[in-house]
């Protein structure tokens, strides 16, 4: 199994890009995959998870479903972006569990997940009221902004990653830059 | 200005991905955890020298953990795959007061293949499987409606189906094969108790209980599953009718009806559906839409009735009444009348709400931190306090909370002592 570097190459890929041959069997092809996207699928749910979400369990969560439902991947050539689908969808689905828990849960709980200040050394002060308001938004706002932002997706495909409508993703996205934006602006001032 | 905040968010986000980077586990430990996950094939006896070698390697590995960990060298693996009932600051075990059924309960303990369990209110969860009858996790326990028997989906694609008696022991275990795909499925009872159903990928497959098989396809219209995720095994994705003459399925490509006389399979509506409820007098169904939106749907005509928006756990309809049960977007548990009047919220908190089978009481979900969740059961008419049935159950780091199709409560009342 041949694995990517360190080396962060976020956009998405061409079909060309990918190596994939129909010779070969889906099996070997999506563990090869696993293999070489494990990293990359790591950082997207990463930077979807909340504090206190792990984005190993939503990675592990994804390949198992990726493995159990491979039959339904039609097109092989999209097999990325298959799978960064299911990646979202497994990390949304965790950190609205972890939502509902902290609505139940002790302050002390609330308090535990939000680690922050261990970081708050590394970071200036406008970084760290970005990275507060970030972490601050709803977790389909935090996925749109990674897909589109740092994964350079399309709004639209963003949206199809995401389940939602065009019109709600185009929503959440302005919403997450309305939100970012007050927060930076009120940093400064 | 947006570009501004563009950049600057990039450029956050691009530190932030070395930092989880950091903290990730290795691509190897990731696919070890997979492979050992996926693969159930029972261990083949080794022969003598690879016994001892693997008892030499075992006993170095335990020594160098022993002291790797005791130096802080080594973190001890997230993953724990061996979930059980556990004790939690809830009391176990401890129905309502109001508790007016002793029937048993059945429940796998984590999403996807599990350890399966028997309950009932005022005695320690019983654990079924894995056991010498059925020695594998199992998926998706359904009691048949005469309460006689218990099903489970296998790993191997069959359904396993246990006699329970009165006093929740459980007997004569057996396979059904269904001739279905290899992975686990969840199945719905005829309501005479003859027959099991299962969805096997856009075919529906009927068994009988003397073993009679019957795979309807053909009928499905393929949808382009880009916008509308489904979980596998598909979770109360299908229900058999009230008079047995039909089965209502959920599926991408819409809310089916698919007769059991020869007559075609008919799409009653075209939204997107993960789950299938009937009303007692079968004329309606309330399905589990994209959104997540609950629809209430005219059999009849495939109407929407009415539209409500729910959060992710599948609605259900009550077995006695016209009431809905539904996990609201907040996580409220909630009842309400087929046309949305009549709202009722049950508790602040609670999902996979699953109604007792004379209507009076909703067991339901909650989660106990982020790896543990405990079952709960309310009056569904909002009187009284909610209690717990079993106070914590564990989920190992890499697994997921049970849906809602990994509940099943038993039909048939017990008699009072």
């Amino acid at each position: 199994m041949s694995l990517m570097g360190s080396t962060m190459n976020p956009m998405p890929a061409p079909p060309s890009e990918l190596a994939l041959t129909e010779t070969s069997s889906l099996e070997d092809q999506l563990t090869d995959f696993f293999g070489a996207h494990y990293d990359r699928m790591t950082r997207l749910a990463g930077l979807i998870c909340h504090e206190g979400v792990s984005a190993e369990d939503a990675v592990q969560a994804a390949m198992e479903q990726a493995w159990r439902r491979r039959a339904s991947l039609v097109d092989r050539s999209r097999m990325r972006w298959w799978l960064d689908r299911i990646v979202v969808r497994e990390a949304i689905r965790l950190n609205r569990r972890r939502l509902w828990t902290r609505f139940t849960s002790s302050p002390e709980n609330h308090e535990a997940a939000l680690p922050l200040a261990d970081r708050a050394q590394e970071m200036t002060g406008q970084r760290i009221a970005l990275a507060a308001a970030f972490r601050a938004l709803p977790v389909e706002q935090r996925a749109v902004c990674v897909l589109h932002l740092y994964l350079g997706y399309s709004v639209p495909e963003a949206a199809q990653l995401t389940g939602a409508t065009l019109e709600t993703t185009r929503s959440r996205l302005r919403l997450a830059r309305r939100r970012l934006r007050a927060e930076l602006t009120e940093d400064e001032s | 200005m947006t570009r501004d905040v563009d950049d600057q968010l990039r450029n956050f986000l691009a530190d932030e991905a070395t930092r989880v980077m950091r903290d990730a586990p290795s691509v190897g430990v990731a696919v070890a955890r997979l492979a050992t996950k996926l693969d159930p094939r029972p261990a083949r006896v080794p022969g003598l020298l690879p016994i001892l070698l693997a008892a030499a390697l075992l006993t170095i590995a335990a020594l160098g953990s022993v002291l790797a960990i005791g130096s802080g060298l080594v973190r001890l693996p997230l993953v724990i795959d061996v979930p059980a009932p556990m004790e939690s600051q809830a009391p176990p075990n401890t129905g309502p007061p109001s508790a007016a059924s002793g029937n048993d309960i059945a429940y796998a303990t984590e999403e996807g293949l599990s350890p399966l369990f028997l309950v009932r209110p005022d005695h320690e969860p019983q654990q079924v499987t894995p056991s010498g009858d059925i020695g594998s996790d199992v998926v998706c326990p359904a009691f048949s409606p005469d309460g006689a028997r218990l099903a489970v989906g296998m790993p191997a694609g069959s359904v396993g189906v246990m006699e329970v008696d009165e006093d929740g022991r459980i007997a004569d275990a057996r396979r059904l094969d269904t001739g279905a795909s290899e992975s686990p499925h969840c199945v719905a009872w005829a309501p005479d108790s003859s027959a099991v159903a299962l969805l096997d990928g856009s075919a529906l497959v009927i068994v009988s209980l003397a073993g009679e098989r019957q795979r309807i396809e053909g009928w499905d219209i393929a949808a382009e599953d880009l916008s509308f995720p489904t979980s596998y095994p598909a979770d109360r994705a299908i229900e058999w009718s009230p008079d047995g003459a039909s089965i209502a399925v959920a599926r991408p490509s819409g809310t089916w009806l698919v007769p059991l006389d020869d007559t075609a399979p008919r799409r009653l509506h075209e939204t997107p559906t993960f789950s299938v409820s009937w009303s007692p007098d079968g004329t309606r169904l309330v399905v589990g839409a994209a959104g997540p939106r609950a629809l209430v749907i005219d059999v009849a005509d495939g109407r929407t009735l009415t539209e409500m928006s729910i959060g992710s756990s599948p609605p259900v309809w009550s077995p006695v009444s016209d009431r809905i049960a539904f996990s609201d977007e907040g996580a409220g548990l909630v009842v309400v009348r087929p046309d949305g009047t009549g709202r009722l919220t049950i508790t602040d908190y609670g999902y996979h709400p699953t109604w007792s089978p004379d209507g009076k009481q909703l067991l339901y979900l909650q989660d106990v931190g982020g790896a543990a969740w405990r079952l709960m059961v309310a009056a569904s008419d909002g009187s009284g306090q909610p209690g717990v049935i079993v106070g914590a159950v564990a989920i190992s780091s890499a697994r997921s909370f049970p849906p809602a199709g990994q509940f099943s409560w038993r039909p048939v009342l017990h008699s009072e002592p």
